[in-house]
């Protein structure tokens, strides 16, 4: 009996031994590999071009932050997590909630369409331009800069874009904070200073609203 | 008895505790960039995003979603790569030899993004958002390998042109000739 059951140790470390050489040496795929789910890839499909608009934008400043925004909801009726929330006194395990850190971009610049005829004056090399002041051109939150670190329950795609219009309005206040618009103006003014430069003119007023 | 009764207190405690939500993620600080572009053209452009989930053999049942979005992209110049050598000024004439167009930033707005259709089999989970992030995450990267064959460059340039013109011709010139240096291209990364 002994014997047998030696034997039975000396097969299953054997065989053993050939797997993980056998792993090692990519003959056959590991346990981790032959459980991985296989990656979702999306199908090859037309753009579709919807509308094209002539814009006159100075962009001045570009920032990236990092925002972290969160929401809770209670389970909907019928689920586990509403029979956890009626059955046990830990009522915030039954809510399902979302995290997502969201990278953002905050464009900010100058709309030069703004800039009219009345705001340039000039006189041989000599030259004086009021630029409309800096605005938000555009914050940008997309897809790929966005992580979900907490996901409990079901958000469908209408809840999640509310909570990303939420990081815009966030990463907006911060750009507020960290007073962004000032510093556009003031690359703005550099940018389109040193352009009438390169033009020619020696003698350059450019200010901003 | 009187023993037991002393620590279950703390013990109830230490199992709120740990049952207690996840703490959210640190934020990290605002970093600034300077820039110098002149942004002439905004394309928007739409896009389905199609997937099917049933390549896993694990899992029984396939799953399908069916998504739409929307993209705004804007193109133009870098001004600050403008200097008084690509500059020729004869009088009233001007000649301005300018970068090549170049692509500024690519949006996709929450708002545009829906989702149209999805079909989950009995024993699958829907799509989360993690999931479904990724899947548009692929689409963002399409539309930014495809968008130069919808000839955005080209419309930049003939905008460009003409926002230069206009606002040369507001500097006082009259004979305004704009073109655009091309042997850029090799040295800049559209």
């Amino acid at each position: 009996m002994n014997r047998l059951l030696f034997k039975i140790i000396i097969y299953a470390a054997i065989l053993t031994g050939v797997y993980f050489i056998a792993v090692r040496a990519q003959w056959i795929p590991s346990i981790k590999e032959l459980f991985r789910p296989s990656p979702i890839v999306i199908d090859e499909s037309p753009l579709l071009l919807k509308e094209i608009k002539q814009i006159n934008e100075l962009v001045s400043i570009t920032a990236f932050d990092e925002v972290v925004i969160s929401s809770v909801k209670p389970a909907p009726l019928g689920s586990l997590r509403q029979l956890i929330r009626i059955s046990s006194p830990l009522g915030a395990l039954s809510m399902q909630r979302i995290v997502l850190i969201v990278k953002g971009k905050i464009i900010a610049g100058t709309d030069l369409s703004k800039l009219t005829d009345g705001k340039v004056f000039i006189q041989e090399d000599s030259v004086s331009i009021t630029l409309p002041g800096s605005v938000y051109l555009d914050i940008i939150v997309n897809p790929s800069t966005t992580e979900t670190f907490l996901e409990e329950g079901v958000w469908t795609q209408a809840e999640v874009n509310a909570l990303k219009q939420k990081a815009i309005d966030k990463l907006r206040d911060r750009a507020d904070q960290q007073e962004l618009l000032k510093k556009a103006d003031a690359q703005s003014l550099r940018v389109m200073h040193d352009f009438l430069w390169a033009l020619g003119y020696r003698r350059i007023r450019v200010v901003t609203e | 008895m009187g023993k037991i009764r002393h620590y279950v207190l703390p013990v109830f405690l230490l199992l709120m505790l740990a049952c207690s939500p996840k703490q959210d993620p640190l934020e990290k600080v605002l970093s600034i960039r300077e820039m110098g572009e002149l942004a002439t053209t905004e394309f928007t452009v739409t896009r389905i995003v199609k997937a099917s989930d049933d390549k896993t053999w694990y899992k029984i049942g396939e799953r399908k979603i069916l998504m739409s979005v929307e993209a705004s992209v804007k193109a133009g110049i870098d001004l600050r790569s403008v200097d008084a050598d690509n500059i020729t000024i004869n009088g009233k004439s001007i000649r301005i030899l300018l970068p090549p167009p170049k692509l500024i930033s690519l949006k996709l707005p929450p708002e545009k993004i829906k989702v149209e259709y999805q079909e989950v089999g009995l024993l699958r989970q829907d799509f989360t958002n993690a999931e479904r992030d990724a899947l548009l995450a692929q689409a963002e990267a399409q539309i930014s390998r495809d968008i130069e064959a919808t000839g955005i460059f080209q419309t930049t340039e003939n905008n460009t042109r003409f926002v230069l013109t206009r606002f040369l011709q507001q500097l006082g010139y009259e004979n305004i000739d704009i073109s655009f240096n091309h042997s850029f291209l090799n040295q800049e990364n559209r």
